[in-house]
This record gives C-alpha cells, sequence and structure tokens, in this order.
C-alpha cells in the first residue's frame, strides 16, 4: 500500500524509472530462475529419453541432485508463479502488469521443466515469454498514447469481484484437499519431441488441425479489425 | 490408417472448410465483379454441404478420425446447422459492404464449421476448439456487420466476455481431464474415457467443480442467467441479420455441448448440481420475460427473448433423456427439435429488420415497425407467423416445441429424484410463456395496428425476402406435419439412450430406431403425459 501511494505522489517520471527497475529485477529474477533450473530440473526426473535428450545438448555430466532440493524448488516457483499472478491483478499501470505477467509466464514455463515436461517448458518460454509477451509490451507501447494509463476500476466493481473470486478460491481449495486424484505409479517416461509430433499427427490430427484453423481466423479477424480505422 | 477413411465421413466438414478459404481468398481480389459472387458461392458451400450429409446418411459411429465420434446426433446437427445456415446466407445476402463481404461470408461458414465439429467432437481438447470455432468468428461477425461505432463496442464487449468464458470452459475441461486421466470423452472400448468417471452421488469433486466450470463456461454461449448480461448490448450493437445468427448459432453449439457432456455423466448429477440449474432454469425465463417487457427497441426485446427460450430449453436439459423416446418423453429430444424451430423463428424475426429501412437507418425500433403491413403485407405476415411462433401460438412450430419441452417434464417417472421440482419448473415455463406473449404481441400490433409515421425502404433485396420467407413458411408447415424433424430429433438421442440403459453395452450406435422399443425397467416412461400438459398432446 505504502509503495503505491509513494508512486503516485512522486509523478510520471519516477513511475516510468520505476517500472523500468522492476521490468530489469523481473528479466534478472527470470534468467537467473532459468539458469538454476532448467538443468536442475530435467536432470531430477532424468529418463532414458531426457538422458537422450541431454547427451544431445552435452550436459550429460551434472550429477542428480534429488532429494530435498526439488520439493523446495518446486515450492519456491509456485509461490514466485502466484505471487505473479496476484500482481497481473493487482498493478495499475498497464507495463507493470505486463511484467508481472512475464514473471508469472517465466515461472510457469519453469513448473514444466520441474515436471520434466522440457518440450513443454521450452515452448512456453518461446511462445509465451519471448513472442507473445514481447509482442504485447511493443503493442502497448506503441499503440497506447499514454503507455502509463493507470487502471482503476470502481470500487464497487472490485467488492463485487472480490467477492465472487473469492467464493471460488474457497471452491477450489476445498475441492483440491479433498479430492482424490488418479496417480501413476513411478516416473512417467518423458515424451520424445519424435513421439510428440507423431502424435500430433495420428492420435490427435483433429485437434491440430482445428487448432490450425481457429488461429487462421483469429488471425484474418484481428488484420481486418486492425486495419479497419475510417 | 487409410485416409479415404478419415476424409470421407467428414465431406460436410471438409466442404465447409474448402469453401470459407475459397470465399477468404475471393475476399483478397476485392474487385466489384468478383464481390458479387461470394454470397452464391457461401450458398452453394451450405447447400453442397447439405447434399453430402444426405448422401452419407446417418454415421454409425465406426467411421472417422480419432477425437471424433460421429453419430446419429453428428447427422442432426449437421442437417440442423446447415439448414439454418442456408437461410443465415440469405439473409446476409447484402450485408456488408462490398470489399469486406469475402472474409464476412468465410466467417459464416468459419462458424457453422464449428457447430458441426462440436457434435462430432469425442475429445475434450476438439470440443473445446470447436466451441470457440464457434466463438471467435461471431465476435468478427459482429464487427464487420456494420460501419458503426456501437458494432464495434458491441464485439469488443462479446469478445472480452466470450474469452473470459472460454477460459472457464477450458479450466473445467481441465478439471475433467484430471479426473479421468483422459481427454476421450466416449471410450469404444475398454479404454479410460470422461464417461467412465463415476457420477451421481459418488462423484469426485473435482469431476464435480470440472462439469460445473463447465456448465458455467457454456451457460455463457447459450446467454442464461447469469452470464446473459451482454445479449441485449451486442444483440443492438449488431447489424440484424448477424443479430438472427447470434440468436442460433452459439445457442446450437452450446447446448449440443452440454448434451454431450451431460451425456458422459449419464444424466446422474448430484442434487446440489440440479437444484443449481433449477435455479438458472427458472432465473433465465423470469429474467428475459421480465426485462424484455421494459424494451422499446424490438432488437433488444429479441435478445431478452432469446434468454427466455434458452430458459425453457434448459429445461428439457434437466429432463434428459429418461423418460422415454420421441419429444413428448425425451427432454433432449424436445430440446433438440426446440432449438431447430427457435434458430428459424429468431431469424426470420431479424429478417424483417434487415430488409427495410426507416428514416435512412435500419429499422429497430417499434416505432420504425409502424405502417409495414401496409407497406408491404406480404413481409408483415412472415413477421407475424414468426413472432407468434416464438410466442408459441398454436397454428406454429412454437407451440409444438413449447409442448415438447414442457410435456417431457410432466411425463417425468415419479420415482425420479427430481419429478417435483421438474414439473414446478415447467408450470413456471407455461406462466412465463404467457407473460411473454404480452411483448410479442406489442411487435404485431405496432406492425398492423398503428399508422405510417416515416416512409419505410425495402433494401434487402430478394435473397433476403427469400429468407423471410422460408423461415416463415416451414414454421406454418411443420405445425401440420412435424413427424419428420421430430423422428430426426428422437433419433439424434439414441445415443444418449443406449448410455442410459444398463443392459446394453454403452456405445452400440445404430441407424435403427425400431430396435430400441424396449425401455429399462429403471426408466418405465408413460404413454401419454399426466397432469394436464399444456394443449393437447399432439403425437409425433
Amino acid at each position: 500500500m505504502f509503495a503505491r501511494a509513494k508512486a503516485r505522489g512522486s509523478g510520471g517520471l519516477s513511475a516510468q524509472a520505476k517500472a523500468c527497475g522492476s521490468f530489469r529485477i523481473a528479466i534478472l529474477l527470470v534468467l537467473t530462475g532459468m539458469v538454476l533450473l532448467a538443468p536442475t530440473g530435467s536432470v531430477a526426473w532424468a529418463t532414458d529419453d531426457a538422458v537422450t535428450a541431454e547427451q544431445q545438448i552435452g550436459v550429460t555430466g551434472a550429477a542428480p541432485p534429488g532429494g530435498l532440493l526439488e520439493p523446495i524448488l518446486f515450492y519456491a516457483v509456485a509461490m514466485t508463479t502466484v505471487i505473479a499472478a496476484l500482481g497481473v491483478c493487482i498493478a495499475k499501470n498497464i507495463v507493470r502488469m505486463a511484467v508481472w505477467l512475464f514473471i508469472a509466464l517465466g515461472s510457469v514455463a519453469m513448473l514444466y521443466f520441474l515436471l520434466a515436461a522440457d518440450f513443454l517448458g521450452a515452448i512456453q518460454l518461446i511462445v509465451y515469454v519471448g513472442g507473445t509477451l514481447i509482442l504485447l509490451i511493443f503493442g502497448v507501447m506503441l499503440t497506447s498514447k499514454s503507455p502509463w494509463v493507470r487502471f482503476e476500476p470502481p470500487k464497487l466493481e472490485l467488492i463485487g469481484a472480490a467477492v465472487v473470486c473469492g467464493a471460488l478460491l474457497v471452491a477450489l481449495c476445498v475441492v483440491l484437499y479433498s479430492a482424490v486424484w488418479p496417480e501413476t505409479e513411478g516416473v512417467v517416461p518423458g515424451v520424445s519431441v519424435a513421439d510428440l509430433g507423431r502424435r500430433l499427427l495420428t492420435t490427435y490430427l483433429v485437434p491440430f488441425e482445428v487448432a490450425g484453423v481457429l488461429l487462421m481466423i483469429v488471425m484474418v479477424g484481428a488484420a481486418h479489425l486492425a486495419r479497419q480505422e475510417k | 490408417m487409410n485416409v479415404e477413411a478419415y476424409l470421407v465421413p467428414l465431406a460436410p466438414e471438409l466442404i465447409l472448410l474448402i469453401g470459407a478459404c475459397l470465399a477468404l481468398i475471393v475476399g483478397v481480389i476485392k474487385t466489384p465483379r468478383q464481390m458479387q459472387w461470394v454470397s452464391p458461392l457461401a450458398l452453394v458451400v451450405v447447400l453442397a454441404a447439405l447434399l453430402a450429409t444426405w448422401r452419407l446418411g446417418v454415421p454409425d459411429g465406426s467411421q472417422g478420425p480419432p477425437g471424433l465420434w460421429l453419430t446419429s446426433l453428428t447427422f442432426y446437427t449437421r442437417c440442423i446447422a446447415l439448414g439454418v445456415g442456408l437461410l443465415i446466407v440469405l439473409v446476409n445476402w447484402h450485408q456488408p459492404v462490398a470489399e469486406e463481404r469475402g472474409e464476412y461470408m468465410a466467417m459464416i461458414l468459419f462458424s457453422l464449421l464449428g457447430v458441426l465439429l462440436t457434435a462430432s467432437a469425442n475429445d475434450l481438447l476438439v470440443l473445446f476448439f470447436a466451441i470457440e470455432l464457434v466463438s471467435v468468428p461471431t465476435y468478427v461477425l459482429i464487427a464487420l456487420s456494420r460501419e458503426d461505432s456501437r458494432a464495434s463496442e458491441a464485439a469488443v464487449k462479446y469478445f472480452f466476455l466470450g474469452a473470459m468464458s472460454a477460459a472457464i470452459l477450458a479450466y473445467g475441461l481441465s478439471f475433467l481431464y484430471g479426473a479421468a486421466g483422459t481427454t476421450t470423452l466416449y471410450a469404444f472400448d475398454e479404454g479410460a474415457a470422461v464417461s467412465k468417471l463415476a457420477f451421481g452421488a459418488q462423484m469426485g469433486s473435482h469431476a464435480l467443480i470440472g462439469l460445473l466450470l463447465v456448465f458455467v463456461g457454456l451457460a455463457f454461449k447459450v446467454a442464461a442467467v447469469p452470464l446473459h448480461v451482454y445479449a441485449a448490448d451486442v444483440y443492438e450493437g449488431a447489424a440484424s441479420p448477424v443479430t438472427g445468427l447470434l440468436g442460433f448459432v452459439p445457442k446450437f453449439a452450446g447446448f449440443v455441448a452440454l448434451v454431450k457432456i451431460f451425456g458422459a455423466c449419464n444424466w446422474e448429477l448430484p442434487n446440489t448440481v440440479y437444484w443449481m440449474l433449477w435455479v438458472v432454469a427458472a432465473a433465465t425465463m423470469t429474467a428475459g420475460n421480465v426485462l424484455a417487457l421494459l424494451q422499446k427497441n424490438v432488437k433488444r426485446i429479441l435478445a431478452y427473448s432469446s434468454i427466455a427460450h434458452t430458459g425453457y430449453m434448459l429445461i428439457g436439459l434437466l429432463v434428459g433423456p429418461v423418460a422415454g423416446q420421441g419429444p413428448m418423453r425425451d427432454g433432449v429430444a424436445a430440446l433438440f427439435f426446440y432449438v431447430a424451430v427457435y434458430g428459424a423463428m429468431n431469424l426470420g424475426a431479424f429478417a424483417l429488420f434487415a430488409a427495410f429501412r426507416t428514416g435512412g437507418r435500419p429499422m429497430e425500433t417499434l416505432d420504425d415497425l409502424a405502417g409495414i403491413a401496409a407497406r408491404a403485407p406480404l413481409s408483415a405476415l412472415a413477421l407475424a407467423i414468426c413472432v407468434f411462433s416464438l410466442m408459441g401460438l398454436p397454428p406454429t412450430a412454437g407451440f409444438l416445441g413449447k409442448l415438447y419441452i414442457f410435456s417431457s417434464a410432466f411425463s417425468l417417472d415419479e420415482s425420479h429424484a427430481f419429478c417435483g421440482p421438474l414439473i414446478v419448473l415447467a408450470v413456471i415455463g407455461v406462466v412465463n410463456s404467457a407473460i411473454g406473449a404480452a411483448y410479442y404481441l406489442r411487435i404485431v400490433a405496432a406492425a398492423y395496428m398503428r399508422g405510417e409515421v416515416d416512409e419505410s425502404i425495402p433494401t434487402g433485396g430478394r435473397p433476403v425476402r427469400w429468407g423471410l420467407a422460408l423461415c416463415s413458411i416451414p414454421m406454418i408447415v411443420l405445425f401440420a406435419w412435424p413427424g419428420g424433424l421430430a423422428n430426426q430429433a428422437r433419433n439424434a438421442t439414441i445415443v444418449l439412450h443406449d448410455s442410459i440403459r444398463p443392459v446394453h453395452a454403452r456405445l452400440t450406435t445404430t441407424t435403427d430406431a425400431t430396435e430400441h422399443q424396449q425401455q429399462p425397467a429403471a426408466f418405465r416412461p408413460h404413454q401419454a403425459p399426466r397432469r394436464g400438459a399444456p394443449g393437447k398432446p399432439a403425437a409425433p
């Protein structure tokens, strides 16, 4: 609360500088996280496939840490995700929201690495962290007349949203504690990229193609709406 | 794995896809001479897809690629979506400015493709993508439909809320996936599937919350309370022909998806869920009708009427297929019959507003309608038929639709846990139909009783008037001969009857309805609706 009030009082310039500062911190955080986690995460669940993947990129020498480190890393990354997601909701400056989103998406990628879903983690980093979000930030900066515009919904709406979201949170927590999830014995073998590709063209051919059509429609629609400045 | 075995059963979908891409390509060329071929192209594509559907007949469930399951439900959905799609193309014939017609028609075709895929989806991923394939083109259509800031506002509003509902739907589906460990909806053999989860009182809390979130996500698509708030603004902002599409396409896809999900649960819902859906249905009917009474703009009136109709359809969904076969007893068959009729009659009402302009702008309010009967008697008659059908007055198919829905609730067996509350719900529906008559009569009265204030000019051209005629004439014809559509609606639910029959294997599909005459002992049907169903029972 205090930090926000201060930022509001100190005017546009320092807010800008502050946002840049948190941006740098965010990038540093994500980069260090990636450096720390990307190798350890995949080795922690090293399976035959993962090992072959690592032999290809040449990090076979790393010793598997295992043990206590996994849960600690998991909870740390999960907490980062939650805090960053909260930050997206609470931040009032659109660029700060983007920064928080950057951290949230980056830590989701780390969660994937921790779960030994290497390919998914890499895709998450490339597509969301690397592509979509950078595009989003550029889009905001290039199109908006004042990129530091503040977004403040009315109090009544905030209270209503808080009540609904709180109820949902309670319901979800109850479910997570009471539900019995199906579990697989032992470690699920990692999936190679070749296997993924094969499945996309056989078992999951229809969703794959429909997703392609959907993306084409989104592109056509977006291009059309963006062009329509008459 | 045979390419032919994959592609041939999907001929209608592929024709729509290729046709939509062709329309997009023609849209890039942009010379006026090519542009006038876009609407006929779309018409031909839909006709070709209908022809392919007819040639393929009712799929037996054994064909098609993994992820899809082609059944009698697919056949019914194809027929209805493409049939009403034909009318949608006719009504939208001249709607957008010439340069944008290619994209516009392509979006209509893509949206129809989404409906077709929803009905065949047997995988949660396909279901999600298909629902999005229905929705995303409608966002674009609203923005393209007219060059007006209100249309852009409506499109943006619909897009943001739609994205939110898509997120909720995806979240719910992910819970179902987590509970079942697979994305398959119905399994053909011993494999895992969502339909093999324990439902009813033994339902796991993760599956339960997944089911609830999926319902919330889809409730947005069908415009059920409390996710109806967008409807009036969006319907008002979009051009009338698009509004006619919005009333049918997302609603139909949403209900088909709901039937598929509820079918996977065997209609064995915990009591709390039943009560929640009961409240949603009652609130949807009542809110729709009461709010419609307060409106002056006809598009807003029809928007709230659309919400009220969602409420009636939810009765059918809640009753489910447990009471027996045929639309008089099977709530889902009644729902399918009603949604098909609703698509045409709702589109017909909007088609009139597409066909005329008054005072230099499209017709919108009750005052604009004044005197239309004297100027264009046939169009006014078509409007009157459609509005009477929406009201549910006897010589129209809308009456039969309501009759089927309500009688399905009345024919529930007394051993059914929710027999009493569902009958109360049907009574609420009957009362609501009476309330609804008030605002429908205002539309007809404005057209027939009042003198002309401002000159209305026909603008829609011949195809739009054809569309209007083809929406209204079937309303009378279907009242006289409802058998064809009612039988198809009954056949569409055969799969569900298979799944609720404990004797049979879960997934024996068949095109032959006569094999399924015996009912399971647990769900004894009543031969006729009990306790005075509204009106005379017209057995199909």
